[in-house]
């Protein structure tokens, strides 16, 4: 069973992008801690933070987009399968492009879904249904 | 004189007699440049596949095998390349048999026969031209080196500047939904007229992004050509994806026997998908019927899609296959003027060669080949 309230790290750093996966968490009436991390950079160290202390909770999932400052997605889900204590948390990984190497990577790298951001509101929200079965 | 990489500008030789080749180096000795010395026609060839300015040749070195690997060397050359060769042809006087020897030679490639026995200067000027020859081939080289690097650079910026765009417009389209929704009542008419706009062009713009990233696509298509496919397929797959406009339009369409061809698929696909949907989209009032067909011609495959549309005015039959070349406006007729480009680029890069034939308010005929 779930936990009363999951937490769910974010790494976005389009804020546009960041109400929308709020808006969908809602709209499926999800009781999560939303944590928002906003470069590949602050992604990793919060990585290696968790690593390194035993005490700190890890998040249940995380929601990180392809298109980062400094860092792109991709590298820090290689980071993220690499670690001690985050290896196995399912991760969500976001894009607005369709280029199919960036699935294909994706894939290869660990990711256990490809959520290509959609251009039509009622569509993004579908990512609501999608953390759900993460945590069903 | 010529500065160059040493490999690139020296000078070989090959005599079989090392008493001609030494006197031959020395010839060479007196000018600027490199003099190389091939013990036979093995060395000599491993020492043109690292880098020659030209070779001189003793005719008697080369016996008919030789004269055959030098012709298969020399006739697989990159392009820019065409290395002149020099041959020191036997002395004597010209019988039918120096002649027709000397004939086959010519057919080896870029050669300038010397006769025996030839004076100094005559070696020296012979391998001063060739030299000379040999360096504007690699200026050839040096640009067309830079202009496929530009190609790519460019390619590579549509590529990106497509992708990157995408992620803004997403966001404009998303939020003028959200405003439409929840305060489109407060918007009244004239409010509700603006947004509408905005919709409209994130939507073209999305079609002209898409467009642009199958055009860059279409540039980045390497030069080896894939293995043969049956064209019918990626006509299906074409057709499958035009169901909507086709069952719309209650165009008819009719399909002949297509071939095996040698080109990817999907871009294939593309081509007829640009094709017959312009075929469907640019129609008259009349049941809109379209007829595809390929036939072999001698080199190539000839394919053709025929319509009864509107057809193209004369003066605009070329122009149509240039990148956001319209005819029409958007109200008449959406779209983004990519479609043809998109046709011509793959095309091309299948070294086919693509066109219309056409009758105004008659129909048009689009016609391409793609090398058998």
């Amino acid at each position: 069973m779930p936990t009363p309230r999951s937490s769910i790290v974010l790494v976005e750093d389009n804020e546009t992008d960041v109400y929308l996966v709020r808006e969908a968490i809602a709209a499926h009436d999800l009781e999560v801690e939303l944590q928002i991390i906003e470069d590949g950079e602050k992604a990793i160290a919060f990585i290696s933070g968790i690593d390194a202390d035993e005490k700190r909770a890890s998040p249940h999932l995380f929601l990180i987009d392809i298109s980062l400052p400094r860092i792109d997605g991709l590298e820090v889900l290689g980071c993220l399968r690499r670690s001690m204590r985050c290896a196995s948390i399912p991760v969500v990984i976001m894009t607005s492009s369709d280029s199919h190497s960036d699935r294909v990577n994706a894939g290869t790298l660990g990711a256990t879904v490809f959520f290509r951001k959609p251009a039509g509101y009622e569509a993004f929200l579908t990512l609501g249904a999608i953390i759900k079965e993460q945590f069903g | 004189m010529f500065r160059r990489s040493s490999l690139e500008m020296r000078v070989l030789i090959l005599a079989p007699i090392g008493r001609d080749a030494r006197l031959l180096a020395n010839t060479l000795a007196e000018m600027d440049v490199e003099p190389k010395i091939a013990e036979n026609a093995e060395a000599c060839f491993a020492m043109l596949a690292e880098g020659a300015g030209t070779a001189l040749l003793a005719e008697e070195a080369l016996d008919p095998i030789q004269v055959r690997t030098f012709s298969a060397w020399l006739s697989a050359q990159p392009p820019w390349s065409d290395l002149p060769l020099l041959i020191l042809t036997r002395s004597g006087r010209p019988t039918l048999d120096s002649q027709r020897r000397a004939h086959e030679l010519e057919t080896i490639g870029n050669i300038t026969l010397i006769e025996r026995p030839a004076r100094p200067e005559t070696v020296q000027s012979s391998v001063r031209a060739a030299l000379r020859a040999r360096m504007r081939q690699y200026e050839i080289r040096s640009s067309q080196e830079a202009l496929l690097r530009a190609n790519a650079d460019l390619e590579q910026f549509a590529y990106s500047a497509s992708h990157d765009l995408r992620e803004p417009l997403r966001s404009i389209g998303i939020y003028s939904d959200l405003l439409a929704r929840d305060y489109g009542d407060s918007l009244g008419q004239k409010g509700s007229l603006f947004l509408s706009h905005i919709r409209s062009s994130v939507t073209r713009t999305e079609i002209l992004l898409s467009d642009l990233l199958a055009y860059a696509h279409a540039s980045s298509i390497s030069d080896e050509l894939p293995p043969p496919i049956e064209a019918a397929g990626p006509v299906d797959a074409a057709l499958e994806n035009l169901a909507g406009a086709i069952q719309e339009s209650g165009a008819r369409i009719d399909v002949g026997d297509m071939p095996a061809v040698r080109i990817r698929k999907s871009h294939l696909e593309q081509v007829f998908q640009n094709l017959v949907g312009n075929a469907i989209k640019y129609r008259r009032e009349e049941p809109v019927h379209v007829r595809l067909a390929a036939r072999r011609e001698d080199t190539f495959w000839l394919f053709w899609v025929e319509d009864n549309g509107i057809g193209i005015p004369a003066e605009y039959r070329e122009t149509v296959f240039g990148i956001f070349k319209r005819l029409h406006t958007n109200a008449a007729y959406s779209g983004t003027g990519m479609g043809l480009a998109i046709c011509q680029r793959i095309i091309e890069r299948y070294r086919g060669r693509i066109w219309v034939e056409s009758e105004l308010g008659r129909g048009s005929k689009f016609l391409f080949t793609i090398p058998a």
